[in-house]
């Protein structure tokens, strides 16, 4: 793999808490890398440090050791501020719990990416959106209206409002029934690897990981292949 | 989308927070420009009739010798000029056929009287022709003494007949003040009558009023230099105000403390609000985060949150001011003398405005400044970020924010020195209440922990629940039933004190107005054997030839708002020590070594103008000069319940000068009216002042008073429980996970609502604990210590009321908790 190829890199990252006053090591030399239009599955059991994980890769907390890099920009050396930047710019969410904002409609939900820019994006791209997840016809209702799946194909609009070179799904069909789940991989699927972005999947479901391109496993806060 | 677009979302997802903000801000700032409103409508209808409450341009009070002089030598001095006299005194009345007796105020007024403004009488006639008829009385003596028009009174030697009754008066229209009804005759039939006697206690005014053209400040001051040498009294209508407006203006400016108290209370309720607003909204916050929201746009949104419900909260503070100035016009009623329109005029309401605004921003900065502490990473997390009020943090805000603070204040009442000891005296009563609060709720906590059973047990871990806005309410609670109870405990003392009942060991009547020759009937009459004091009025014109206006003008200046050294004394002469006095200062009262008249002097004279032992004072007495020194300086104390004198002369100098005699004795109830009658009868110049009508009438005020701040306490009750809702808001979430927990495992609703009244419950107790130590001590201090009264509590009424607030505030909160309990278990325990 090329170097301008990889879009995500992780060398020799580490994370540990402080629990009365001892280290306690979550994460341990953890090294990979990403491709544009790949796709990875990250699996572990519950406390593994998957979410631990997935928050250092996408910008949200800092590691104790080694180095993040996404775009050749190094993400454990960014202030804050550049980090919001990045997280703006480059990469979208999908959480397990969905996370959409109660007080605002869909449409305003798909288009909160683009109100933190200074450049915001028309009315007629979240529409665009929506209808490319199917929700056209929701655009005005709450999230309180909607059914799992539907409020999980929103959340996935929502990420794809920036344009972002790198997905990363949190659990993204835990909440949802086994059919709204396929729809909800299928629509990830199609908006990663055929428009050229990455996606790291965290997940617990075997199932689900086997959709990825690849699978990588936690194991005492260590990373390696899935079997 | 900008940040007011997703400001107005949030506030129409979340109306309760929002409601509560609004309702804070409006309560705070509407309290404060209802106050401001009133006062200025009470200042405008001063200005607006202050010609009329003068009755003339320049009011000159002195000694009836020297108004003589001054008012020929002013018509002279101005031609065109009018000049009117008038005489007060109080004094007995009895009716001609009969032999009731009332006590009156005797105006005794010159042709032309008043200059200004007019005097109604009940017939409509003027009062210069119902004058000339006979006397003009208020109908409160007609009742009294069952008479009617066309009846005659008995005034000393004389027998005046009613001519008319007395309708409405612009020169003193605040008849809830009147001590005495009054009685206006033509001047010189009271002169006639024989009331009036060298030394006699009565009020002589000149009155003036200028020709036109010619400018006020110009004659004020050369009136004034002219008086200077008696040091007189010169007031215009331009330049003071009269002393019943002083007192309402000051009976303003603390209830403007009650005020700012509330706007602080209120910008609590502010911080409690948005704190829990936020608090609500954790999760998308952190979702935003995690987006890459900038720290700058969750600002942003949340400052358009504040500005938006801001405008609305003062909005509402414009409609809650004028109920509230529209309240205090109704409460004060007529303890104002002049008629007010109510409004706001511009500079009141900016200033006010400001002030809200100002203040809200203030308390708004610390749940802002917590904003900053979500972390992007919150969003992975099962429980979010406890982003908490931090008792550490809001102190240091509060320290930052004082300066500020008290400039804000200081703009609100004007006085430097005043506004800094009330932001000391508050920071302190909240500290103190703050600690009582903790220490009360400590003790409740620390006997549940003696329980086995469940509920106590289950209520100690809900009582733990962290929120430190929780302990704001319960201490603006406290502090609101404290104001309330501290003026029911000092109103009911001082009823039962001084006008139910009297002490024993305290004269409830005074005699002045006693000639020498009338002792010995006097004595007869009374039959009880007190001192009779002599007495002869004056005042000090000098001290070592600096003359006493300068020195009243420095201590006014210090900001001494203290007894004034220009007004007219009461002085004594005698050879021993009086049974209140203790020398202080020269060694021994009287000093062998002082050749020629001495005085004796009051020790605060010494702190407030700097008199000495060895200064020469001059006095002026009944027009005559008078030079005394100092021969020592006295303390006095007033709970010997005798007359006390300022100036005390040693035997000599005032022998001669004609004077009168007073005294005070406690005599029964039951003989009061009898010895008053006959002394009418026989001596109708002696004045009885009975101690108890002073009592009555301080009783009347306090009550007004109470109603008053009564009214401003629930007010503050109000915020306190704003204060409450948001907080019980703020850690619903926490009680919906516990109450899904324990019915989860086997709870039933019944438990989990005691566990939730036993909480509330004991919160309110510790907050009305508070509450009654505080009013209780307050009460006290005011009783006891500062008006040396003995003090007691009711306690009956007083634990009837504090349960009732305790019981009332348990059954408040747990409507607000029961919330709670509608929450669908696997809503919370699905996490979403």
């Amino acid at each position: 793999m090329t170097p301008t190829a990889v879009i995500l890199e992780a060398r020799n990252l580490g994370k540990s808490y402080r629990v009365n006053g001892r280290p306690l090591p979550i994460l341990r030399d953890i090294s990979f890398q990403l491709a544009a239009g790949e796709s990875v599955a990250i699996q572990g059991v519950s406390g593994s440090g998957k979410s631990t994980l997935l928050s250092l890769l996408a910008g949200l907390d800092r590691p104790t050791a080694g180095e993040i890099i996404l775009e050749n920009e190094r993400l454990d050396l960014l202030p804050e501020k550049e980090l919001a930047r990045i997280r703006r710019e480059k990469i979208g969410f999908v959480f397990q719990a969905f996370h959409l904002v109660p007080s605002l409609t869909v449409l305003e939900n798909v288009l909160l990416p683009a109100a933190f820019r200074s450049g915001a994006f028309s009315e007629d791209r979240g529409r665009a959106l929506l209808d490319r997840v199917g929700l056209a016809d929701r655009a005005g209702h709450f999230p309180d209206q909607l059914s799992g799946g539907e409020k999980q194909r929103a959340a996935l609009a929502r990420a794809l409002v920036n344009e972002p070179k790198l997905i990363f799904a949190d659990e993204p069909t835990g909440n949802l029934d086994s059919k709204n789940g396929r729809a909800v991989l299928d629509l990830l699927e199609e908006h990663t690897r055929t428009a050229g972005r990455a996606l790291v999947l965290v997940t617990h479901d075997d199932a689900v990981a086997s959709r990825a391109d690849r699978r990588l496993r936690l194991i005492d806060g260590a990373l390696a292949p899935a079997p | 989308m900008t940040p007011f677009h997703l400001a107005r979302r949030e506030i129409r997802h979340r109306p309760l927070h929002a409601a509560l903000f609004v309702l804070s801000v409006a309560l705070g700032s509407g309290v404060l420009l209802g106050l401001s409103g009133f006062n200025a409508a009470v200042e405008t209808g001063v200005q607006r009739q202050a010609r009329e409450l003068w009755a003339a341009d320049i009011t000159v009070e002195g000694t009836p010798g020297f108004l003589d002089d001054l008012e020929v030598w002013a018509t002279g001095r101005w031609p065109g000029l009018r000049s009117a006299r008038t005489v007060d005194t109080v004094s007995m009345l009895r009716a001609a056929d009969g032999d009731g007796v009332t006590r009156a105020t005797l105006s005794g007024l010159s042709p032309g009287y008043p200059l200004y403004g007019t005097i109604g009488t009940g017939s409509g006639r003027s009062l210069t022709d119902a004058l000339t008829a006979g006397a003009v009385a208020s109908p409160k003596i007609l009742a009294q003494l069952n008479l009617a028009v066309g009846d005659e009174l008995v005034l000393g030697r004389r027998r005046v007949p009613i001519a008319d009754t007395l309708a409405a008066r612009t020169d003193a229209p605040a008849s809830f003040f009147e001590f005495a009804p009054s009685l206006l005759l033509p001047l010189d039939t009271l002169e006639d009558s024989g009331l009036l006697g060298p030394g006699s206690r009565s009020l002589n005014k000149l009155y003036l009023n200028l020709p036109p053209g010619v400018a006020l400040e110009p004659v004020l001051e050369e009136v004034k230099k002219r008086a200077a040498a008696e040091t007189t009294d010169v007031k215009s209508w331009a330049t003071d105000n009269p002393g019943v407006l002083r007192f309402i203006q000051n009976t303003l400016t603390y209830l403007n403390f009650l005020g700012l108290f509330l706007l602080a209370l209120a910008g609590i309720g502010v911080a409690s609000a948005l704190q829990s607003a936020i608090a609500a909204s954790l999760r998308s916050l952190g979702m935003m985060r995690a987006l890459g929201a900038p720290r700058g746009f969750l600002f942003r949104l949340w400052g358009a949150w504040i500005a938006l419900l801001l405008t609305g909260g003062l909005g509402g503070g414009l409609a809650l001011g004028r109920l509230v100035s529209f309240l205090l016009a109704r409460l004060f009623g007529d303890m104002i003398p002049v008629s007010v329109s109510l409004g706001f005029p511009g500079t009141a309401l900016l200033q006010t405005t400001g002030l809200a605004a100002s203040a809200v921003g203030l308390f708004a900065l610390l749940p802002l400044w917590r904003l900053a502490e979500i972390p992007p990473n919150s969003i992975l997390a099962w429980d979010l970020p406890q982003i908490l009020p931090s008792p550490r943090k809001a102190l240091m805000a509060g320290i930052a924010f004082a300066p500020l603070f008290y400039g804000l204040v200081v703009l609100q009442v004007r006085r430097p020195g005043l506004a800094l000891e009330y932001l000391l005296a508050i920071a302190g009563l909240i500290l103190g209440a703050a600690l009582l609060v903790a220490f009360l709720s400590g003790i409740l906590r620390r006997g549940l922990r003696l329980s086995r059973a469940l509920t106590p047990r289950l209520t100690l871990r809900s009582l733990a629940r962290p929120g430190s806005f929780q302990t704001a309410a319960g201490v603006s609670l406290a502090l609101s039933f404290a104001a309330v109870l501290t003026l029911a405990l000092a109103q009911k003392n001082l009823t039962s004190q001084l006008v139910d009942s009297f002490p024993e060991n305290m004269p409830n009547v005074f005699f002045i107005n006693v000639q020498d020759a009338q002792i010995p009937r006097f004595r007869e009459i009374v039959k009880t054997d007190f001192r009779l004091f002599p007495l002869v009025r004056g005042r000090v014109v000098s001290v070592n030839g600096v003359p006493v206006r300068d020195l009243n003008a420095r201590a006014q200046q210090r900001g001494d708002e203290g007894d004034s050294f220009t007004r007219e004394f009461g002085l004594t002469y005698g050879p021993d020590l009086l049974p209140t006095d203790t020398v202080v200062a020269g060694g021994a009262l009287w000093n062998d070594r002082i050749d020629g008249p001495q005085v004796s002097g009051f020790i605060e004279h010494r702190r407030r103008f700097g008199l000495n032992v060895g200064d020469r004072l001059e006095f002026s007495v009944l027009g005559r000069r008078l030079t005394a020194t100092v021969s020592s300086l006295r303390s006095i104390d007033q709970k010997v319940r005798q007359p006390f004198f300022y100036f005390y002369f040693k035997p000599g100098p005032l022998d001669r000068v004609p004077h009168t005699f007073m005294g005070g004795v406690h005599l029964e109830p039951t003989r009061l009216l009898g010895v008053e009658k006959q002394l009418t009868r026989e001596l109708p110049n002696v004045t009885t002042i009975d101690v108890t009508a002073i009592a009555r009438l301080t009783g009347k005020i306090l009550a007004r008073l109470a109603r008053v701040v009564n009214a401003l306490g629930l007010f503050t009750f109000a915020a306190g429980l704003l204060l409450l809702t948001s907080s019980l808001l703020a850690g619903l979430a926490d009680r919906q996970r516990e109450a899904v927990l324990y019915r989860t495992l086997g709870g039933t609703l019944s438990q989990i609502l005691r566990v939730f009244l036993l909480e509330h419950l004991l919160r309110g107790a510790a907050a009305s604990l508070t509450a009654l130590i505080l009013g209780t001590v307050a009460a006290w201090v005011l009783i006891h210590r500062v008006m040396d009264l003995p003090f007691a509590v009711p306690w009956g009424p007083v634990f009837f009321g504090l349960s009732t607030a305790t019981l009332f505030l348990g059954a408040f909160s747990l409507a607000l908790s029961v919330r709670a309990l509608r929450t669908a278990p696997m809503e919370v325990l699905r996490y979403e």
